[in-house]
């Protein structure tokens, strides 16, 4: 068994759970952002 | 080739002495920042990530413990060639044993017991070689990381299981749809998805249903809304979104979009008319878009609808006065209550005597009174502006603190 060549998948499987997170964690500020303007055009229109 | 690669001299006597221990050091480094993303993973997971990226975070995840598995096999092999025992058994490291089972839930470290890949302390003394510790100690990392993982993956909580079905759901009804369905129609879907799919106990129907709910709304209130070619079909899942919540959001959005389609608000006038909730869905409309706007755009209807409309807003103003007597009756009790026991204590300052509510149930009292009000004078307003001093209760129409 080849501990390096497991090593470096375990490298890449990360670096590619990293970039997910990422990316949801992008996706959950839009959403946040959406959500401030929504309840900002609310406000202003009462 | 990389574009430089570091010589280095190992002596010979150092070679065969000290195995070179650079791939279980680089093996710490990798499980560390492999254990760190997947905390931060399972923290992104607690909060409301869209489904297909849930998905793909999970898979993530799997992928890496089925490499973890491997690893830890792999490791075991080193170090049975290095002359030390390794034991598959489930058992928990002595170190950690007792920390442990005083920090996770029962159920948890049951579960655990399950897994296959377990390491034990091995038997023969670890100070005889360096390199042999740093194995064990490795092992040791792995065993937590997957430990980490596994009660990660346990500590999922019945609200984001619910929500994850409730995104299941939604995705099946939509490609279901393929953009062809009624809002209803899509309603109907997601109920039937929700039922076939919300099957775990810690799954709430309900739950899942109005998180659907609101990622229809969402979703059609998205970045291009206003696009033409998406209208019809954001005002589809908008009517899906009423359907589900009765929040009146497709009366609001077709008001949005009268502009350019104004066929759009008179089909949801119609349909909000004929709805069960139909008073209830019509205030939410003119809250969410604001009173002149909801009045402007009403005055363009036939009269028939106009007196419809104002018949459900009157029965809801009705609705809403009783609400708002029975609060400020509860809320009076509770002020009575408040001043027996500020007497009893003047009395007797040692005596022990609940408080009649605590701030924060006042505070929440004293804003519901606050947003009653504030809904009646909309109404009264639209209904007839003489009738708002004559008929809403005179109750505490401060800001709430």
């Amino acid at each position: 068994m080849d501990i390096k060549k497991i090593l470096a998948e375990l490298k890449q499987k990360t670096q590619k759970l990293n970039k997910l997170i990422r990316n949801a964690e992008t996706s959950l500020i839009e959403k946040e952002e959406r959500e401030n303007i929504h309840r900002l055009k609310k406000e202003i229109s009462s | 080739m990389p574009p430089f690669v570091e010589k280095r001299i190992i002596p010979e006597t150092e070679s065969i002495k000290k195995p070179d221990t650079t791939i279980e050091r680089s093996a710490f480094n990798q499980l560390s920042e492999t254990q760190d993303s997947l905390k931060k993973s399972e923290a992104v997971l607690g909060k409301n990530v869209p489904l297909k990226q849930r998905s793909e975070i999970r898979e993530a995840q799997r992928s890496i413990k089925k490499t973890l598995v491997q690893l830890g096999a792999g490791l075991a092999m080193m170090l049975t060639a290095a002359g030390m025992s390794v034991s598959m058994r489930p058992e928990r490291p002595v170190d950690n044993q007792e920390t442990s089972s005083e920090t996770l839930p029962e159920e948890i470290v049951e579960e655990e017991a399950e897994e296959p890949l377990e390491f034990s302390r091995p038997s023969r003394p670890h100070t005889e070689r360096s390199e042999v510790t740093l194995s064990q100690n490795l092992l040791l990392e792995l065993a937590q990381t997957l430990r980490e993982y596994e009660m990660g993956i346990h500590r999922i909580s019945p609200d984001e299981i619910s929500r994850e079905q409730g995104d299941i759901a939604l995705e099946n009804a939509l490609a279901a749809s393929g953009g062809r369905l009624s809002g209803p129609e899509i309603a109907d879907h997601i109920r039937e998805e929700i039922e076939r799919t919300c099957s775990l106990p810690e799954c709430n129907p309900e739950a899942a249903l109005a998180h659907a709910a609101n990622e229809l709304g969402f979703r059609a209130s998205g970045r291009d809304r206003y696009a033409v070619e998406n209208i019809d079909n954001n005002y589809e899942l908008l009517r899906a979104n009423s359907e589900l919540n009765g929040s009146g959001a497709s009366l609001g959005y077709a008001m949005r979009v009268i502009p350019t389609r104004p066929d759009l608000f008179e089909e949801a006038i119609h349909d909000t008319l004929n709805r069960p909730d139909a008073g209830h869905a019509l205030v939410d409309a003119m809250d969410f878009e604001g009173l002149g706007l909801f009045a402007m755009r009403m005055e363009r209807l036939d009269e028939p609808s106009q007196a419809q409309i104002r018949d459900y807003i009157n029965t809801e103003r009705t609705n809403l006065n009783n609400e708002l007597a029975t609060l400020m009756a509860a809320d009076r009790a509770a002020q009575e209550r408040e001043r027996t026991r500020l007497e009893i204590l003047s009395d007797n300052p040692f005596a022990t005597v609940e408080p009649a509510m605590t701030a924060e149930e006042q505070n929440r009292r004293e804003n519901q009174i606050f947003q009653l009000n504030r809904r009646l004078r909309e109404l009264d307003t639209f209904l007839n502006p003489v009738a708002q001093s004559e008929e809403t209760p005179s109750g505490d129409e401060s800001s709430p603190t």
